[in-house]
């Protein structure tokens, strides 16, 4: 009996011995241990954070010694308002996408600081309350030269499968773009769209429901492009470019939506002031034209997006500006949850 | 401590433990208890944060009905298709040599130890439009237009019952390796034909091992994801992946509820089919 306490006590001290030193680490390695603020920046990962490590986040840390940028991956807008709402912000610098930020999102997130921030910097849209735009990405329709008799040029023609034979890729996702591409092929005029006739659009889309392809992941779209298996698509700017790297696949850049990365900080970081400073320089021209020549998205900064290099690019969405078709992201924002109801019952019948 | 020394007073059956036997269960009831028990519960409580309603919406929706629908056919589907496949398999594997014996295990179990997405993704590359399979039929001249394989119920089927497979003839075959085959002997010495000696001897004894694989591929194909997802189309859709959209786009709750009346309906299947052993039990007593 006395023996077994003995170990039993021993045990109890071993765990301690383990646990204690992991407690003290971990308290103390938090942050400012040495004078500097750490940063704790969370983005989509993979080789856009890559490209966004290099031509933002190293550079500033290099001209400011006393910033120390942490990287996390991937941002996501539930995560964010659990942080926020449990009081307690791991992130300080956070990338979304168009559907967080919004005016209404506003009790998770610090306004973004303009006297810090140049407003006049951004090209229009891409300065909200809450969020300073990333870069300017896109919702194309991509389509394969080979397996069509002509280019498409409208949104009509995506979904005239009379004219244009064969299968098309399409988001399921509400939100991802093919209600507006419906109600625009139907006719409604661009300054009409919103708010939306989620009716009228889905009566359209019904016309070629037998010919969609639904994808869930961005690879899976690419993958339909480069099999040939969809003669069109409604992708991701970026997919659909990788797609033309190794199959004949275009993009017609006449019928494209909005499809954005914003920067914003989650409401309660002890770190807002450092993390605007941060948001300030990763718009400024330099930076933003460092991150098109490592990645094909457009750039957000108004004088870079006339230089040279970064027009050169046919593919980059920043380039063609005047035939974007802007998603009302406050008007989904609000309505996003009824919608996605409604979309969702349609696609499982 | 005193296993295996002093003999137990009382023994149960060959191994008793003497009191302190609980101790090895131990260790995994506390992990299921922390890592299934309590999850549940909070998803029970999860499910009814707004009351009964969830359930009510869930239960009149005509959508859901059809997913529940979907799910419970291909889940039987597969159960059939796997069982008609796997009982002449497991057949043969009894009575051929052990090296063919060897081969045939190998050509079951292979599959089983590569991952389910990849299986998954590998016939998206053979069913698809312009997949082999595909290019082959119209490349024979069998087919102009390219037979739709992916994105329809048989696509899902084709890769369900490729995974399921083993799950129904491993059970299969250890069931008729038990049978005697001096009672199959006897059958046609007083004369059965070999149907009746099927029908009557061979069959009711491998029903245990027919029922342990149907159980197994039916409960587990209730829950399939990831392959009818990507081989499938959402007019199809079964149960997991209406729920993995909902937690995706709308929260908990509602997944929640799906998730209880999945498990309730999968606990309810198992006593059915218990309750009928029973029965089958005692009336070949």
């Amino acid at each position: 009996m006395t023996k077994m306490t003995s170990r039993g006590g021993r045990t109890i001290a071993m765990i301690a011995a383990t646990i204690l030193p992991l407690a003290l680490i971990s308290a103390c390695g938090a942050d400012e241990s040495d004078g500097k603020t750490t940063l704790t920046v969370a983005s989509y990962g993979g080789p856009y954070q890559d490209a966004q490590a290099k031509a933002f986040f190293e550079p500033y840390m290099k001209a400011n010694p006393d910033v120390k940028i942490v990287q996390d991956s991937p941002s996501d807008n539930a995560k964010l308002r659990a942080m926020v709402d449990a009081g307690k912000p791991q992130w300080d610098v956070v990338l979304l996408a168009n559907d967080f930020g919004n005016e209404s999102q506003g009790k998770w997130l610090e306004p973004i600081d303009y006297d810090v921030v140049d407003k006049d910097a951004l090209l229009d849209g891409y300065a909200g309350k809450y969020r300073a735009g990333a870069d300017v990405e896109g919702t194309v329709l991509a389509y394969r030269e080979d397996k069509l008799p002509q280019a498409p040029s409208s949104w009509a023609d995506f979904f005239d499968t009379k004219k244009f034979p064969g299968k098309r890729a399409v988001n399921k996702f509400a939100a991802g773009g093919i209600l507006e591409a419906a109600l625009l092929a139907d006719g409604v005029p661009q300054a009409e769209l919103y708010p939306l006739d989620v009716d009228r659009a889905l009566k359209k889309i019904d016309t070629i429901k037998d010919r969609i392809v639904w994808w869930d992941t961005a690879a899976q779209s690419q993958q339909l492009l480069e099999s040939g298996e969809v003669t069109m698509g409604l992708v991701w700017v970026g997919r659909a470019i990788d797609a033309g790297k190794s199959s004949p696949v275009s993009v017609d850049w006449n019928t494209w939506l909005s499809q954005d990365a914003y920067w914003m900080v989650p409401k309660g970081t002890p770190n807002a002031e450092e993390a605007m400073k941060l948001i300030a320089y990763m718009v400024t021209k330099d930076p933003q034209v460092e991150f098109t020549q490592l990645i094909d998205y457009g750039t957000v900064n108004r004088e870079a997006a006339e230089v040279e290099s970064v027009r050169a690019n046919p593919n980059r969405p920043s380039n063609h500006l005047d035939t974007q078709v802007p998603m009302d992201d406050e008007w989904w924002a609000e309505n996003l949850e009824g919608v996605m109801e409604t979309f969702n019952a349609w696609v499982l019948t | 401590m005193t296993v295996g020394t002093a003999p137990a007073p009382r023994r149960r059956g060959r191994h008793g433990f003497g009191g302190g036997g609980w101790v090895l269960v131990l260790p995994l009831i506390a992990f299921l208890a922390v890592f299934f028990l309590y999850p549940l519960v909070q998803m029970a409580r999860e499910s009814m944060s707004g009351g009964f309603s969830t359930y009510e919406s869930i239960m009149t929706s005509p959508v859901y009905r059809k997913v529940f629908w979907n799910t419970l056919t291909i889940a039987g589907a597969t159960t059939a298709i796997c069982l008609v496949l796997a009982y002449p398999y497991a057949y043969v594997m009894n009575r051929v040599s052990p090296r063919v014996r060897l081969a045939l295990m190998a050509f079951v179990l292979l599959p089983f130890w590569a991952s389910l997405l990849v299986r998954s993704f590998a016939w998206i590359a053979l069913l698809q439009d312009s997949g082999l399979v595909n290019q082959a039929l119209q490349g024979l001249g069998l087919t102009d237009e390219p037979l739709s394989l992916i994105r329809t119920t048989p696509g899902v089927l084709i890769g369900m019952v490729h995974i399921m497979l083993p799950y129904m003839v491993l059970p299969l075959y250890t069931a008729m390796a038990r049978v005697d085959d001096r009672l199959l002997l006897a059958a046609s010495s007083l004369g059965a034909t070999p149907l009746r000696r099927f029908v009557r001897v061979f069959l009711p004894l491998t029903l245990p091992g027919l029922g342990a694989g149907c159980l197994l591929v039916f409960t587990i194909s209730l829950g399939f994801y990831i392959t009818p997802a990507l081989l499938g189309a959402p007019s199809q859709a079964m149960l997991g992946e209406v729920i993995a959209e909902q937690v995706e786009q709308f929260g908990l709750s509602t997944a929640s509820a799906l998730g209880i009346v999945l498990l309730t309906g999968t606990l309810l299947v198992l006593v059915v089919v218990a309750l009928f052993a029973k029965r089958i039990g005692r009336s070949s007593r």
